[in-house]
C-alpha cells in the first residue's frame, strides 16, 4: 500500500541578531546556531503531534567553503597552532548534520547533500524516499545557506501538507541560482497550495543552471 | 521496493598503490602486500606531528582541471570502459551519477589561498565536478553529490543502489574521490590522529592514520538489462544501511553502537545472518579499530572469530571520501579472485582486537558474500553487502 507522506513544521531563520539574544546553544559558527534554532522549532512543533525525527537529510551549499578558507588561512599564518581542533570538523560538509544528530539524538540515517542550489530540495526528496521506503518514519530535513537556514519534518504520521508526488527530472518551471533562493521558492510553493482554488494541485518544479531538476506536488491537509 | 536486483558491472579506480594503472594492477600489488605510505611531497609537512601520507605520484593533471577532477575522470573512465557499456546506445535520461566526497577541490583551493589568488577557488565546487563529468560522458539522469565524511564513498554506492532498486534509473555511476590536502593534514595533526611511524590497523601499538588520496567508481545496473547484453557481473548488492552515532563531532561511539545498527540493517535487508569476509574501515587509530571490532562481535557473536576481517588502510592510507568506494571495489575483487588482501603491519595483537584480521599475508578463500563498512567524522556509519553473481 502506498504510504502517505506529510510535511510539517517549516521554519526559515535568517535573523542572526535576534537569534544571538534567544539562543543558549554553544556553537562555533552562525549557520550552525541558526540551524539548531530552526530545528528546535520544527521538533517542538512536530512533538505536539507526537512526532520525533529518526533520520536526517541536510542540504548545504556555499557555507563550508568559507569555513575551510578561514581555517586554512589561519594555518598559513600560525602554522600547526593555527589548526583549531574545534573548527576542523566544520571543514567537512556533514558537520551540520552531525551537530543536529548529536543535539537532538537522531541516530538513524544521516545524509548531507552538496548538490549546489538544489541541495536542500534534493535532501527533501531523499527524506521522502526514506519515508516511502519504510526506512524512517520521520525525517528532519534542513537546508543551509550563508546566513539563512530552513528546517521541516517529513513523515508518515500527519502534518500540514501532504506530499502527493515527488522526484527528480521532468523539466523545471523555476530556475534557482542559489540554495538560499530555494528556501523562498519552496515556502512560496507551500503558500500557493493554501491559496489554490483547484481541487487537483499542480506540480511545482525547480531546476538548477546545469539541467538538474526536482518536482513536488503538494496538497493541504485539514489539520 | 520493487524486486529489482542491482549488480556491479564495472570498476575503475586510482590509488597511491598503482597510480592509475588499472584495477588488476591495484589488486596484484595489494595481494602482494605492497604499501604506498611514504613521506609527503605535495606540501611541507615538517611543522606537523608526522610527515607520512600516501600520495598518487606521477599523475598527469590536464590543463584547467583540478587534481581531484583528474582522479575522478580516471576512475569513472576506467569503470565505464570496464563495464562495456555503450552510453550512446542507452536512454541517457535513465543514467545517473552519485558522487561522494569530503573536500573535493581543496588541493587546488589551497594553492590559490597560498598564492593569494582567487583563481581556482570556485564556490559550490563539489557539485560542479560531478556535473562536468556527467557532461563529459553524456549522463542526463539525476546527478547527486553527497558528503558524509569518510563514509561518503560507501553512501554514494548505497544511494545509487536504492535509486535503481526503486526503479528511478537503470544505470548509475557511483563512487567517491578526495585528494590529499594540508588542511586535512593540519586538522588531523591537531587531533593527534596522525601516525608518525606506520599505519597498524588493529595492532596493540597502533597510533594513528596516514592521510591519502584517490578515487573509485562502480557501474551499477539493473540485472535484467545486464543479462540481455551479456555483460560480466562482479557482484550483486543485497543490502545497504547507514546510521548516526549522535555522540561526538570527531570521535566514534566507543562501543560501536551506531555501526552495529548500520551492519544489522544491511544484513536484514539482504536477509542474511552472516558473510564470508568483512572489509573494515580500519584506520589504525585506537578508537576506530576497537569500536569496529566491538560492532562486529555484537552483530556476529561467536561467529565473528571465524570471519576474515581486513583493513586496506595500512597499504593505501586513508583517502576519506574515496575510501569506501575503493574498499567496495576490493570486496568485489575478493569475490572474483578468491583472494583476501592482508592487513599490513599487524605485529602485536591488541587483547581487545582479537578477530582474524588476515595479518601481513593474503590468503585464498571461497568468498561469496562480503560486507564493506565505513565510519566517519560526525558519527557517520555505513554498511553495504555484496554477494557473488551466482549466489
Amino acid at each position: 500500500m502506498k504510504r502517505t507522506i506529510w510535511i510539517t513544521g517549516v521554519n526559515v531563520i535568517d535573523d542572526t541578531a535576534e537569534l544571538a539574544e534567544a539562543s543558549q546553544e554553544r556553537t562555533v559558527f552562525t549557520e550552525e546556531a541558526l540551524l539548531i534554532e530552526a530545528a528546535s522549532l520544527t521538533i517542538r512543533q512536530a512533538a505536539r503531534s507526537g512526532l520525533k525525527p529518526a533520520a536526517l537529510a541536510v542540504g548545504v551549499d556555499g557555507v563550508v567553503e568559507g569555513w575551510q578558507e578561514t581555517f586554512f588561512k589561519r594555518v598559513l599564518v600560525d602554522g600547526p597552532l593555527g589548526a583549531s581542533p574545534l573548527e576542523f570538523p566544520f571543514t567537512s560538509p556533514n558537520a551540520l548534520a552531525a551537530r543536529l544528530s548529536i543535539r537532538f539524538e537522531i541516530k538513524g540515517e544521516s545524509l548531507t547533500v552538496t548538490s549546489g542550489s538544489l541541495s536542500f530540495l534534493k535532501a527533501l526528496v531523499h527524506a521522502a524516499e526514506l519515508v516511502r521506503g519504510g526506512i524512517a518514519e520521520e525525517v528532519l530535513v534542513g537546508g543551509v545557506a550563508r546566513g539563512k537556514v530552513i528546517t521541516l519534518l517529513v513523515g508518515s504520521g500527519q502534518g500540514e501538507f501532504c506530499l502527493e508526488d515527488f522526484g527528480e527530472l521532468g523539466g523545471a518551471e523555476q530556475s534557482l541560482y542559489s540554495i538560499g533562493e530555494s528556501f523562498g521558492a519552496f515556502t512560496r510553493a507551500l503558500g500557493n497550495v493554501r491559496s489554490c482554488e483547484f481541487s487537483e494541485q499542480p506540480i511545482v518544479s525547480f531546476g538548477d543552471s546545469f539541467g538538474s531538476s526536482v518536482y513536488f506536488r503538494f496538497s493541504e491537509t485539514s489539520l | 521496493m520493487k524486486n529489482i536486483e542491482v549488480v556491479v558491472t564495472g570498476m575503475g579506480l586510482i590509488t597511491p598503490l598503482e597510480c592509475g594503472a588499472g584495477t588488476e594492477e591495484f589488486w596484484r600489488l595489494l595481494i602482494e602486500g605492497r604499501g604506498a605510505v611514504n613521506r609527503v611531497s605535495l606540501f611541507d609537512a615538517s611543522p606537523y606531528s608526522s610527515d607520512l601520507a600516501a600520495e598518487i605520484r606521477g599523475v598527469v593533471i590536464k590543463p584547467g582541471r583540478s587534481r581531484w577532477a583528474s582522479f575522478l575522470e580516471t576512475a569513472l573512465g576506467g569503470a565505464i570502459k570496464d563495464s562495456g557499456l555503450r552510453l550512446d546506445e542507452i536512454d541517457s535520461s535513465r543514467v545517473g551519477m552519485v558522487l561522494g566526497t569530503v573536500l573535493g577541490t581543496i588541493f587546488d583551493k589551497e594553492a590559490a589561498w597560498r598564492s593569494g589568488s582567487a583563481a581556482g577557488v570556485s564556490q559550490g565546487g563539489l557539485h560542479l565536478e560531478a556535473v562536468n563529468l556527467a557532461g563529459l560522458y553524456g549522463i542526463h539522469g539525476p546527478i547527486t553529490t553527497v558528503s558524509t565524511a569518510c563514509s561518503s564513498g560507501t553512501d554514494a554506492i548505497g544511494l545509487a543502489y536504492r535509486a535503481i532498486k526503486a526503479g528511478h534509473v537503470d544505470v548509475v555511476f557511483a563512487g567517491g574521490g578526495d585528494t590529499l590536502s594540508e588542511m586535512a593534514y593540519s586538522g588531523f595533526s591537531s587531533l593527534h590522529a596522525l601516525t608518525d611511524t606506520v599505519v597498524r590497523p588493529f595492532d596493540a601499538t597502533r597510533n594513528g592514520l596516514a592521510p591519502s588520496e584517490g578515487a573509485a567508481f562502480l557501474v551499477l545496473e539493473e540485472r535484467g538489462r545486464v543479462e540481455e547484453r551479456g555483460a560480466r557481473i562482479y557482484g550483486v548488492i543485497r543490502g545497504y544501511a547507514s546510521s548516526a552515532d549522535a555522540v561526538h563531532m570527531t570521535a566514534p561511539d566507543r562501543e560501536g553502537r551506531g555501526l552495529t545498527r548500520a551492519i544489522r540493517a544491511a544484513l536484514k535487508e539482504a536477509s542474511k545472518e552472516s558473510v564470508d569476509y568483512i572489509s573494515a574501515h580500519g584506520t589504525g587509530t585506537p578508537y576506530n579499530d576497537l569500536m569496529e571490532t566491538k560492532a562486529i562481535k555484537k552483530v556476529f557473536g561467536k561467529g565473528a572469530y571465524g570471519l576474515p576481517v581486513n583493513s586496506l588502510k595500512a597499504a593505501l592510507g586513508h583517502s576519506f571520501g574515496a575510501a569506501g568506494a575503493i574498499e567496495a571495489a576490493a570486496c568485489l575483487m575478493t569475490m572474483s579472485t578468491g583472494s583476501i588482501a592482508p592487513t599490513l603491519n599487524l605485529e602485536s595483537m591488541d587483547p581487545e582486537c582479537d578477530l582474524d584480521y588476515v595479518p601481513d599475508i593474503g590468503r585464498q578463500a571461497c568468498v561469496k558474500s562480503t560486507l564493506s563498512i565505513s565510519a566517519g567524522f560526525g558519527g557517520q556509519n555505513a554498511a553495504i553487502l555484496f554477494t557473488s553473481p551466482g549466489s
